[in-house]
């Protein structure tokens, strides 16, 4: 149905496609794999009309075509959902669906009223249960990512083309859209889907390709390779081990938490981490883990809460006071509320320990600082490796890497993680896990929050399940038994 | 090495000040070519240069506001506020220095009185500074009724040092340089210097570059915005000490219009709307280039009032650029 042969791709000099072939069949789930910078990206771009490519050929149903324009592609029937949402929260979900393409009445009006009626078909062909009225900013973000559907198959889609579409969605939410892309597949439709969980590949595809430095490597049924295969092929080397070994020994309790409260959101939470222990936070999102932790660090209020870091009770009434304590923690929103995207990384890494990189006049020394930043750049393998390179510049692996060693430079003795690689790739993924494994075995406490079952149960020596604010459960995983059955079985609500 | 400078918005800014130095020396040539005798004399030169002092006080007033993600829209009436309290207390004989301290103290709790209600009471820049500017231009002219205020009581050397000159010998010709601009670049540069190379006023920067991120990396957001606005406050008592030396009264009408060209001249010089940018270099440029078409417009025999429509223009082609700058990087 849609054949794409030898594309090139080139951005200032710098060629990022290296003659690509791509097949989507009618009716198929093709995945489109790769590590970040592979071209993944790239290349459904140029084949949505957003990027122009460089040469090569494409043909849709035979006929060859070339798209100046995103709305090109979609009136011949290719629409893309993007990885991040693009929906206006103050609008209503119909509105959202035909901004751009409204219906008109006879009297150039927009038709509400037909806009609503065709919205409400649509959800029904996706077997969801919408109201197109509503406004969107009161939808979840799981309801969101189906309107985003919904708005791309809008324009009669013959194919979909999904970046990402799982990367903030909790794995019930998954399930559904799952579920939604199945049955669009059932209608006929073609859908390149692409994400960096293997397990989601594989639950969802049919065919998948995998991308590695602007080329492409296979092109597989699914049934026939396995996930050691993709892996071995987009990294061209072996991983090994997925995860780093737990830990090998834990010294005493490094922080204590208890009784912390914070009215809607957290209840009564208490725990305590031990040096050298990684204690992962599982739990659908929504459960509150990461409202629990910033209330924990104050950077949201809270009614209630006393800790002990290093068996000495302290005290701190900003995320500041907490952080020169040593109790340091690291947004789950690296782009808006974890780095500084203007500036580069030697500035970013340094944004909360400035006041140590003085020369004798007091003032900034920038050899010192640029010298610091490029021992991270080393240890962190940021890519490209350039200190003056800015945050926005770089890929998400990248810039979770930056975020990760502006922590690790307040020498935290609690490191408190939110998500520490959504939407990262493998590399990056097996890098920031292996360093955080290093920072436990140095001495230090570290909490993994993630949506990511496979990660915590990988990385945890102790699992808390929260569930509506509350811990659910504890179960001990030093010996890697715990599964993602039994996580989920707290988790879920009951 | 420019791990502070230019690498913001690299290449861009690094070539900003490149460019505006390029757009000051073409206005300059333009100028000098259309009236060589009377732009290029050395007293056309230093009344550009005095009257652009306050200017640029202002503007670097503006360009710390600008920083953290504010706005300054009082910077014109609280100069004024502050100039016609030192002139009266002037007036009535207090001493110059128990009048200049006064003064301070007001230009202060009005920078004060902004920082804290934007930070803490969370109400938009330019609501409150549009507040703050009525209310210290009303309270001015209360003060005053409108009238100019004189003060030939007063010690002579305040009435003497915002007209000194040095007297400068080239050649066979003297020129004077002022006093009061020698004060004003060598402050501002003392700032310039630590606005980038001391870690607290680096920290500005962060703040308005991501509120939220600089909050969970340690900074107190609410303590520097409000300490923004302060600053700012003091540059504009800089100017108001300054103008009311050099003109020797205090007036409620004294910068009037002056935050629009302090806008602009911030934006222009590299500071944005959406803040964690800005240079001091950058606004002394764009403070000069007004300055420059301020000039030319009356060598060249212009109607004066165009040149407030045109200062208008350069704000809002300067904004327009700054928009499609910020969308680019922050999509």
């Amino acid at each position: 149905m849609l054949n794409v042969r030898a594309v090139t791709k080139s951005f200032f000099g710098n060629q990022v496609l290296h003659g690509v072939d791509l097949e989507v069949r009618e009716g198929e789930i093709h995945a489109l794999i790769g590590e970040n910078g592979a071209g993944k990206s790239t290349l459904v771009n140029i084949i949505a009309g957003i990027m122009r490519r460089d040469s090569g050929s494409m043909e849709l149903k035979g006929e060859p075509v070339n798209f100046a324009h995103p709305l090109e592609a979609m009136r011949a029937g290719i629409s893309m959902v993007h990885q991040e949402l693009s929906l206006v929260p103050n609008l209503s979900v119909a509105e959202n669906i035909f901004l751009r393409h409204e219906s008109k009445t006879a009297l150039g009006f927009n038709d509400w009223r037909s806009m609503r009626q065709t919205a409400a078909k649509i959800f029904e062909r996706m077997g969801v249960d919408i109201d197109p009225a509503v406004l969107v900013g009161s939808l979840s973000v799981g309801m969101q990512q189906l309107v985003e559907v919904a708005k791309a198959i809008s324009f009669d889609a013959k194919l979909l083309i999904m970046d990402e579409p799982t990367s903030s969605l909790s794995e019930k939410e998954t399930a559904e859209l799952f579920a939604v892309v199945r049955d669009l597949r059932a209608q006929g439709l073609s859908i390149v889907f692409i994400s960096h969980k293997l397990s989601e590949l594989f639950a969802i595809s049919d065919r998948l390709t995998v991308l590695r430095d602007g080329h492409h490597i296979a092109t597989n049924d699914i049934a026939q390779i396995t996930a050691d295969d993709v892996i071995r092929m987009m990294v061209g080397r072996h991983l090994g081990d997925l995860y780093p070994p737990k830990a090998a020994q834990m010294g005493g309790t490094v922080f204590e938490c208890s009784g912390v409260s914070r009215f809607g959101y957290v209840r009564d939470l208490s725990f305590s981490v031990r040096r050298g222990e990684i204690v992962g936070f599982a739990g659908l999102v929504g459960s509150g883990r990461t409202e629990a932790m910033r209330a924990i660090i104050k950077a949201d209020p809270r009614s209630s809460g006393s800790f002990k870091l290093e068996e000495k009770a302290v005290v701190w009434s900003d995320p500041g006071e907490a952080m020169d304590l040593g109790v340091v923690y690291v947004s789950e929103d690296r782009k808006g509320s974890g780095l500084f995207l203007d500036f580069n990384v030697g500035r970013n890494v340094a944004a909360s320990t400035l006041k140590r990189y003085r020369n004798r006049f007091g003032l900034i020394s920038r050899s010192a600082l640029a010298e610091k930043a490029r021992t991270y750049v080393d240890m962190m393998d940021i890519r490209p490796p350039n200190i003056d390179a800015r945050a926005i510049e770089l890929s998400g692996g990248n810039q979770q890497k930056v975020l990760l060693a502006k922590a690790l430079d307040c020498r935290p003795k609690m490191l408190i993680v939110d998500e520490p690689t959504r939407g990262v790739d493998v590399g990056a993924k097996a890098l920031i896990h292996a360093r955080l494994r290093d920072l436990a075995n140095s001495g230090v406490g570290v909490i993994i929050v993630s949506s990511e079952m496979p990660e915590v149960i990988g990385m945890s020596d102790r699992i808390l399940v929260f569930r509506n604010g509350e811990i659910a459960a504890e179960l001990d995983n030093r010996l890697g038994q715990v599964t993602q059955e039994m996580v989920m079985s707290y988790a879920a609500y009951k | 090495m420019s791990l502070f400078h230019a690498t913001a918005i690299r290449g861009a800014l690094a070539t900003r000040e490149g460019v505006l130095v390029g757009v000051n020396l073409a206005i300059f040539a333009f100028l000098s070519f259309m009236r060589p005798d009377a732009f290029a004399s050395w007293t056309n030169l230093k009344a550009i240069l005095s009257l652009m002092t306050y200017d640029f006080l202002l503007a670097v007033a503006m360009t710390v506001v600008l920083i953290v993600r504010g706005l300054d829209l009082s910077v014109g009436s609280v100069l004024a506020l502050a100039s016609v309290v030192m002139a009266l207390l002037l007036q009535d004989g207090i001493p110059v220095v128990g009048a200049l301290a006064i003064g301070l103290l007001v230009a202060l709790t009005c920078g004060f009185l902004n920082g804290m209600l934007i930070a803490k009471g969370r109400i938009l820049p330019f609501l409150v500074t549009l507040g703050m500017m009525s209310i210290a231009r009303g309270l001015a002219t209360v003060l005053t009724t409108g009238q100019y205020v004189s003060f030939p009581k007063a010690e002579r050397w305040f009435t003497q040092f915002g007209r000194f000159e040095f007297r400068l010998q080239i050649g066979d010709s003297f020129y004077g340089i002022p006093l009061p601009l020698l004060i004003v670049l060598a402050t501002v540069s003392i700032f310039a210097v630590l606005l980038s190379n001391w870690h607290v006023l680096a920290r500005l920067f962060y703040v308005g570059q991501g509120p939220e991120a600089a909050k969970l990396s340690g900074i107190k957001v609410e303590r520097y915005t409000i300490a923004a606005y302060v600053i700012a406050a003091l540059f504009v008592w800089i100017a108001a000490v300054l103008m009311t030396s050099a003109t020797r009264i205090g007036y409620a009408n004294y910068g009037i219009g002056a935050e629009m060209r302090a806008l602009a001249a911030a934006i222009v010089g590299g500071a944005s709307i959406a803040g964690g940018s800005g240079s001091i270099l950058g606004t002394f440029l764009g403070v000069l280039m007004l300055a420059l078409i301020g000039n030319g417009f009356i060598l060249l025999n212009g109607d004066p009032n165009w040149q407030q429509a045109t200062f208008g223009i350069v704000l809002i082609v300067a904004v327009g650029f700054d928009a499609v700058r910020t969308y680019k990087t922050r999509r």
